[in-house]
């Protein structure tokens, strides 16, 4: 992909500073994310997904801050701006939609009413001419009967019509960047289908990109252009969505993928497990956080923290397993023998 | 021969609405509404729909731990509907649920050990020296450590829980266990280890299962028979690989077809439905799938279609397959 880059997130620390110790949630996070592009970011609870969300949209709950690492968004470091200038950037370039709609809609107002203000919010257009837009938005966005449903307040709508509202309204000016983080979780299936449906037009005929948050490999290889696979708080694969399904190197990326069932595979054939579950962030395992449920931990992994680094062109990943680590690691004089007590599965 | 063991036949279940200042019925939300189907030994029974759609409520009409509005349900041959005392007391103990949120299902204040030989001193399964052993072997078919024992389930992360579920439900020996989504509240590596404990269970202890799931994926890898349900009714069932390489109900389709494969070089044709699921308090006239079906007919919102077998254990409830369209 040659595409232009539109965000550039490099080395994100993000800690929470809570009574019982310090949460390492996000641990050197690196990812950008090209105009036009549909990323997913995948891994289990906890692995960081919406705490890097979070961070880019500058939203970081509290006791939590940015402690390293930096956030460009074409060519602006977010991760330096005043509030002030943050707010001129979310909701007009960058907006986000959560899994529960009705946290983002106000109860009080019609649909059309917060559209149209959103629209107003960032375009000089009178409050008529920003609600018929708000009509017009709805038809382009393929919502049925949209001249009713800009009168409806948010409680008489359905759980999916509530979803592709709140979409609506991130669309209403135009970001360059969608943010969804588990937009269809809550949603059932045959209305899933029509909410993904949805936002990938939002890729084809808005050209926004779009940063998709999700824990469903199958949502993932459906939408996808590239993939990024997070472990307690780092990136530990990066590649486009065929590499990472077809030819994933990192031991936890290839442990997902087995452990997911899946229809075409052979009916009650044992599933790929992994021992253990995912670390505690206040004291993470050392070196490779994957290494006390990774079945090909060496001494090293214990010792070094392998780097995220470009093993095939365009794919990077980070362990020890592969040459680019594996030189930095013998230079660090690592030790490659297997660490003792590992699990064999 | 197949057998069955468990067999639900014409099952309903109506909750009352109640409402207005003297809270009284002013409506019925119909759960489930003539579901009929058969569970062989030994063997899982999918049971896959769309939220609300009436699967908890199967599940719980089949233990009886709510009654049903009518219907029978057969166990081995017997109503479980007619049991009384020591016979219901019976059955009690060969069928088992196990829920979705493990976090709920157990209680904080108790110590694993008390959790597990709770059910066997109430049901006075063993003598009390017995006990003790009966728990130990137990926390090992569930893969945890006997030290485990001693602990309170706060102390436990979501997958461990659920294991702990399982060893109480397998507590008393039982033939039959209800899964209503055991593994949606858990992440996808260890959702894994519990199917795959699940699995092993069902064959070394000879289980029949019911397991409900709205996961297609979950489903077509665990069961060996799929039902379908929408709005409180049965619309398909066949054999797991049958129903997802030929799936016969309109909506079977959409639902299949939605399923996100996680294969980015898997061929797709999405079936994208318009609205979405209707209320079981006033579902849809004849056919219930009949405003979003893409194929309906003149027929489908008059008259309900019959659930009928279109092939050896293939059934389907649409006017698509049978002859009788008046
Ligand atoms: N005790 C109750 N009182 C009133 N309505 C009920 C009760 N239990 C269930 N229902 C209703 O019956 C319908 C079917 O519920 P059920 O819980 O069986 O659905 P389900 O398929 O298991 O859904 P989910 O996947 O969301 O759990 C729903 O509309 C539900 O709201
Ligand atoms: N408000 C908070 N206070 C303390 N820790 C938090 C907070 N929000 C998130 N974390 C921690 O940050 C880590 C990553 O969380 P998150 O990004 O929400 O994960 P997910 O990938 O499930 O979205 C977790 O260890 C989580 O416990
Ligand atoms: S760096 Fe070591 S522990 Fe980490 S994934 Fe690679 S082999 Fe496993
Ligand atoms: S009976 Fe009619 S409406 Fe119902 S599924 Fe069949 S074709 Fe569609
Ligand atoms: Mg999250
Ligand atoms: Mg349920």
């Amino acid at each position: 992909m040659t595409a232009n880059v539109l965000l550039t997130i490099r080395n994100l620390r993000t800690h929470f500073f809570t009574e019982e110790g310090v949460v390492q949630a996000l641990d050197g996070v690196d990812l950008e994310v090209y105009e036009k592009e549909i990323i997913g970011l995948v891994g289990e609870t906890g692995s960081g997904k919406s705490v890097t969300a979070l961070s880019v949209m500058r939203l970081i709950p509290q006791p939590g801050f940015i402690v390293d690492g930096e956030i460009i968004f074409k060519g602006k470091p977010l991760h330096l701006l005043s509030e002030e200038e943050m707010r001129k950037i979310r909701g007009k370039e960058i907006t986000m939609i959560f899994q529960d709609p009705m946290n983002a809609l106000n109860p009080v107002f019609t649909v059309g009413n917060q559209i149209a203000e959103t629209i107003q919010l960032h375009n000089d257009v009178t409050y008529r001419e920003a609600f018929n837009q708000s009509i017009e938005l709805l038809r382009r966005l393929n919502i049925p009967k949209p001249e009713r449903i800009v009168n409806s307040y948010p409680h008489e709508l359905s759980g999916g019509m509530r979803q592709r509202i709140q979409i609506a309204i991130g669309l209403a000016c135009q970001p360059a960047l969608l943010i969804a983080d588990e937009p269809t979780t809550a949603l059932d299936a045959t209305v899933e289908v029509q909410v993904l449906e949805l936002i990938k037009r939002l890729r084809d005929e808005f050209n926004t990109s779009i940063m998709l948050i999700t824990h469903d490999l199958g949502v993932i290889a459906e939408m996808c252009d590239r993939v990024v696979v997070m472990y307690a708080g780092n990136v530990v694969e990066k590649a486009d969505v065929k590499t990472i399904f077809k030819h994933p190197l990192h031991p936890y990326t290839q442990a997902l993928l087995g452990a997911i069932p899946y229809a075409e595979r052979k009916k009650k054939s044992r599933l790929t497990t992994i021992p253990g579950t995912v670390p505690n962030l206040i004291n993470p395992p050392s070196g490779c956080r994957f290494h006390p449920r990774c079945k090909h931990a060496m001494i090293v992994c214990k010792t070094l923290k392998p780097m995220l680094l470009e093993e095939e062109q365009g794919h990077f990943v980070s362990c020890f397993l592969y040459s680019k680590n594996k030189e930095f690691a013998e230079r660090e004089h690592g030790v490659f023998e297997p660490l003792p007590g590992r699990i064999v599965y | 021969m197949a057998e069955p063991l468990i067999q639900v036949k014409n099952l309903v279940k109506y909750f009352p609405i109640y409402g207005g200042v003297l809270l009284k019925e002013i409506g019925r939300v119909h759960a489930v509404d003539g579901v009929s189907f058969e569970i062989n030994k030994q063997t899982t029974l999918g049971l896959v729909g769309e939220s609300g759609c009436g699967k908890t409520t199967v599940g719980r009409c089949t233990l009886r731990l709510i009654e049903p509005t009518s219907g029978e349900i057969y166990y081995n041959g017997e109503n479980i509907l007619k049991f009384k005392g020591a016979q219901l007391n019976k059955f009690r103990c060969k069928a088992q649920i196990v829920f979705q949120n493990p976090h709920a299902s157990l209680n904080p204040r108790m110590k694993i050990k008390d959790i597990l030989s709770e059910p066997i001193r109430i049901h006075k399964l063993l003598p009390k020296n017995e006990i003790e052993n009966r728990v130990l072997q137990l926390i090992s078919e569930v893969a945890l450590e006997p030290s485990h024992l001693v602990r309170y389930p706060h102390e436990f992360s979501g997958g461990q829980k659920q294991r702990i579920v399982i060893a109480r439900a397998l507590a008393l020996n039982p033939e039959f266990i209800v899964l209503d989504e055991p593994t949606s509240a858990l992440d996808v590596s260890v959702q894994a280890q519990i199917l795959n404990l699940l699995m092993d269970l069902q064959r070394k202890f000879k289980l029949t299962y019911l397991f409900i799931t709205h996961n297609l994926n979950i489903c077509r890898h665990i069961s060996d028979e799929i039902a379908v349900m929408y709005v409180g009714k049965i619309v398909e069932r066949a054999g797991a690989d049958e129903l997802f390489e030929e799936p016969l109900h309109p909506y079977t389709q959409a639902l299949l077809s939605a399923n996100p494969i996680p294969d980015p070089e898997a061929k797709r044709s999405k079936i994208i439905l318009t609205g979405e699921v209707p209320s079981p308090i006033n579902p849809p006239s004849g056919c219930r799938f009949h405003p979003r079906c893409p194929k309906r007919m003149d027929v489908c919102d008059k008259s309900e279609p019959s659930y009928i077998q279109v092939k050896p254990g293939h059934y389907v409830a649409c006017y698509l397959y049978s002859n009788n369209k008046s």
